[in-house]
């Protein structure tokens, strides 16, 4: 009974929508057919110069890119008929022509937004020609302004500069200072540009040097006419020059007063862009609290903004610098949100490329209806029939609209459920995996540390030995020994395994460092039998036991003292058995270090890597023996899945 | 053979200096200098055989010297504790470098192969030119290469390498033009330094540019390159190939 009720309720729901759906699409319907008939207004407007201030109108007020361009081309078609019928001389000829080169200008626009960029030169030089005939200056200046754009997004400076010079003469002739400003700035971004790519050192100072005085020009007069936001633009754009310089002091300055005049204006894109950069010097320096709270503020505004470069930009500073203060689980979700938004901004260009194919496919067809409509009502003069078919073909649309609502609805309420379930199932797989990624880094952090702070600290305290005893040769070759091993175990901290080989040495230098310090007799033998080139194993697994064998073994006590490393693959195992003839460990002992901290550590990274690989840990992976065990000394045995790198 | 050392650190200088007296004494230190403006100063004064120059030195890099010094006709010998992208670019341009502490044993072998190579400095500027444009790459990334070969120094384009052939300690470079060089460098050198996002270690042998794939073979797992080489990709590197190939 309960089911049924539902049922229906849910029935009622669907069948409530989907009205909802008939209903818009009429008030749709009944919308676009009021601008079917302002249309027709349009074309029974007598005059061309009213059918042209309508045009421009509808053409201003139109934000969408399917709809303005038609006006914008009726608009075009107007002034280039009427300027061929008239003569130069004639008063509407300059009216004309001012219109026409607005039309140019805004197919530039559209053509350059397209990517079509010789379309979009084209317009832009035939307004400019427009312009010159008009003597219309400030206009020209705009032009040429743009065309520097096309070529800048074109990634041809030497053409950009050209035409930000040609702005920049009119704009000083006709004392136009903001565009004066903005020019110097976007010739001081050319040369920074130049400067970046260059690679002959002289010629690049040279041009550093030229984006520099730019830059200076235009805050100059950016200060003269009291530009807030323009003086806060040029010290970050030189604060930039500073950067890619090297001199990250002198651009901390600059991006400093950028922001604090950001802040004051409220401007939060300015505000977001300087933060961030600030952040991420900071983080170079080392400075990881300042860095964080900057770049964190940055990633607040960005998202709070939805400004989608500057989420990328910030998440993935903040990876680095919460990496860096081991704050793994924060760092994972930054770099989670760093791939979606990199992804997304990828799809957004995808979808761009899209959306032009589709606005260009609906763009003909719209062009070619309307020519069509044209031809037939120079047929058809009767006005009744035109409404008659009008009716008509309004009730094929809304049936076949109607259809398309439900057919639409459908879809998209099966792709709702379904994303919806896929979504949660992503999210908890996601959440499972940082938990996880972060438990094991955290585990992974701990081990590897822990081997090095009283290993280094006790090594140079024996070098310090070397220095007071005045050898001086000793001193030279444990020092190199010793910086050998910690470069070699920073590197080797950066991955998660490495090749048998590396282990190796690893351990041969461990081992020849420690016999100085010792003064111990005894010999160090590696039996290898597997490719140590091809092999790969987590590193420091093996140096505790090494290390555990020259200190506690008493080697001193016996003859012909020996630890012996031997390494061999087995079947899908790799055996390492570390072996020492010292005087072994008492039971008792055995027992306590049977469930000491460092054995449960080593148990735990093996079974670790056998997760990794997918395969079950067997409790015989790990083993210590001594005597009365076995014959003499004692024998560690860890069995590894046997991973290659290739 | 004549020498200078430019570094910020006194001690360094020093240390150097005076493993330099103890094991080379046929090398003479004729100044040492704490920033480039000094080094400049020396090199234009004497008739050097060696630079030691440091690679951080305080507001300036090592490198800066080329800025004042644009054909060297001096052996250069960087310095440098611990600087992962300097020394990729150092690597890829055949400099020689010394980490610090100084190794003495290093130091030796680098100084006498200098002197068997004699004449091997004719290619300093083409070198240096490498080294300059792989430190001002924008993208970080390693784009030339010089590489040493048995007939000497030969500098590549890195776009240019189709794949890299590995076998024990030689590396066979096959260019898209159908040129060949045989480098003394092994493989696995070469997967340092080249962009990790490009060019890929598929197999133990095999380095490929992504870019010359043309196909990928499932069943047999190779890839068919754009010149019809087929290249194996080992088991353990398929699914990170997969990887790689879908993002492409």
């Amino acid at each position: 009974m309960q089911t049924e009720t539902t049922y229906i309720t849910r029935l009622t729901r669907t069948l409530l929508l989907f009205l909802f759906f008939v209903s818009i699409t009429l008030h749709l319907l009944s919308q676009s057919s009021k601008r079917d008939s302002l249309k027709k207004e349009l074309k029974l407007a007598t005059h061309d110069t009213i059918r042209c201030k309508i045009l421009s109108a509808l053409i201003d007020s139109e934000f969408d890119v399917k709809i303005w361009p038609v006006y914008n081309a009726e608009l075009e078609s107007i002034c280039s008929d009427n300027l061929k019928k008239l003569k130069e001389g004639d008063p509407l000829y300059i009216f004309y022509m001012g219109n026409l080169s607005s039309a140019y200008a805004n197919f530039g626009y559209l053509k350059k937004q397209q990517g079509n960029i010789p379309d979009a030169l084209s317009y832009a030089l035939k307004g400019l020609k427009l312009q010159e005939k008009l003597n219309d200056k400030k206009g020209k200046a705009a032009t040429l302004n743009n065309i520097g754009f096309i070529y800048k997004s074109q990634e041809k400076p030497a053409k950009a500069l050209e035409y930000f010079n040609q702005c920049l003469a009119i704009q000083e002739e006709i004392k136009d200072k903001a565009g004066t400003a903005s020019s110097f700035n976007n010739i001081g971004y050319i040369y920074h540009y130049q400067a970046v790519q260059e690679k002959n050192i002289n010629a690049k100072q040279t041009l550093f040097e030229k984006a520099m005085t730019f830059h200076k020009k235009s805050l100059n007069v950016q200060e003269e006419i009291g530009n807030k936001r323009g003086i806060a633009l040029s010290y970050y754009n030189i604060g930039y020059i500073f950067l890619d310089r090297t001199d990250s002091i002198t651009a901390s300055g600059y991006f400093n007063k950028s922001l604090q005049l950001y802040t004051e204006l409220g401007d939060r894109r300015g505000t977001e862009q300087t933060l961030s950069v600030i952040g991420a010097l900071q983080s170079e320096k080392g400075q990881n609290e300042l860095a964080r709270k900057n770049v964190e503020k940055a990633l607040q505004i960005a998202r709070e903004d939805g400004i989608a470069q500057g989420i990328v930009t910030a998440s993935k500073t903040l990876a680095k610098i919460y990496s860096r203060s081991g704050n793994w689980k924060d760092a994972y979700r930054m770099e989670v949100l760093y791939k979606q938004m990199s992804d997304s901004i990828a799809n957004e260009k995808n979808q761009k490329d899209l959306f032009q194919k589709s606005y260009q496919y609906a763009y003909d067809k719209k062009v070619t209806a309307d020519s069509i409509r044209i031809s037939s009502e120079k047929k058809m003069s009767e006005l009744k029939l035109q409404k008659e078919l009008a009716i008509k073909n309004n009730l094929i649309i809304i049936i076949i609209s109607a259809i398309l609502t439900l057919v639409v609805f459908g879809v998209l309420l099966v792709f709702l459920l379904r994303s919806n379930r896929e979504r949660k199932k992503a999210y908890q797989k996601l959440q499972q995996q940082t938990e996880l990624l972060v438990k094991q880094s955290r585990q992974i952090a701990k081990y590897q540390s822990q081997m090095n702070p009283h290993f280094i600290f006790n090594a140079l305290n024996s070098i310090q030995g070397f220095v007071v005893n005045n050898e001086k040769e000793k001193t030279l070759q444990q020092l190199q020994a010793f910086s050998k091993l910690m470069r070699q175990t920073l590197s080797n901290s950066d991955c998660e395994t490495i090749s048998l080989q590396t282990e190796i040495i690893y351990l041969q230098l461990y081992v020849i460092f420690e016999k100085e310090r010792f003064t111990n007799k005894f010999d160090f033998v590696i039996e290898c039998y597997a490719d140590r080139n091809e092999i790969e194993l987590p590193p420091m697994l093996i140096q505790p036991f090494v290390e555990n064998a020259l200190k506690h073994a008493g080697l001193n006590d016996v003859v012909a003292p020996v630890v012996k490393l031997s390494i061999r693959a087995n079947a899908d195992l790799l055996e390492i058995c570390i072996y020492d003839n010292g005087n072994g460990i008492t039971k008792s002992k055995s027992e306590i270090i049977q469930n000491s901290h460092a054995i449960s550590i080593v148990k735990s990274r093996i079974k670790l890597l056998f997760e990794n690989e997918g395969r079950n840990y067997e409790e015989n992976y790990f083993s210590l023996r001594s005597v009365p065990e076995i014959e003499s000394g004692t024998e560690v045995i860890i069995k590894l899945p046997l991973i290659s790198k290739y | 053979m004549k020498c200078i050392i430019v570094d910020d650190d006194l001690n360094c200088i020093k240390a150097l200096a005076g493993i330099i007296k103890d094991y080379l004494p046929k090398i003479e230190i004729v100044g040492t200098a704490a920033n480039i403006k000094e080094a400049v100063k020396l090199i234009n004064a004497n008739h050097l055989d060696i630079v030691f120059l440091d690679v951080e030195i305080q507001t300036e890099t090592g490198f800066d010297l080329f800025k004042y010094i644009s054909a060297p006709n001096f052996e250069v010998i960087f310095t440098t504790a611990h600087e992962k992208y300097a020394l990729k670019a150092i690597k890829s341009s055949c400099f020689d470098f010394l980490l610090k502490p100084i190794e003495i044993q290093e130091l030796v072998n680098t100084i006498n192969r200098l002197e068997m190579q004699k004449g091997a400095a004719a290619d300093i500027g083409k070198r240096t030119n490498v080294l300059l444009d792989n430190l001002s790459s924008h993208s970080k990334k390693v784009e030339k290469l010089a590489i040493p070969t048995k007939d000497g120094m030969m500098f590549i384009n890195v776009k240019d390498i189709m794949y890299l052939e590995g076998d024990a300690k030689y590396t066979t470079l096959h260019l898209y033009n159908k040129e060949r060089y045989v480098s003394s460098k092994n493989i696995g050198e070469f997967e340092e330094l080249l962009d990790a996002e490009t060019f890929f270690r598929c197999h133990r042998s095999w380095i490929i540019n992504l870019n010359s794939i043309v196909k990928y073979l499932k069943n047999d797992n190779r890839v068919l390159l754009s010149d019809d080489t087929l290249i194996d990709v080992s088991t353990r590197k398929k699914d990170e190939f997969l990887k790689l190939f879908n993002r492409i």
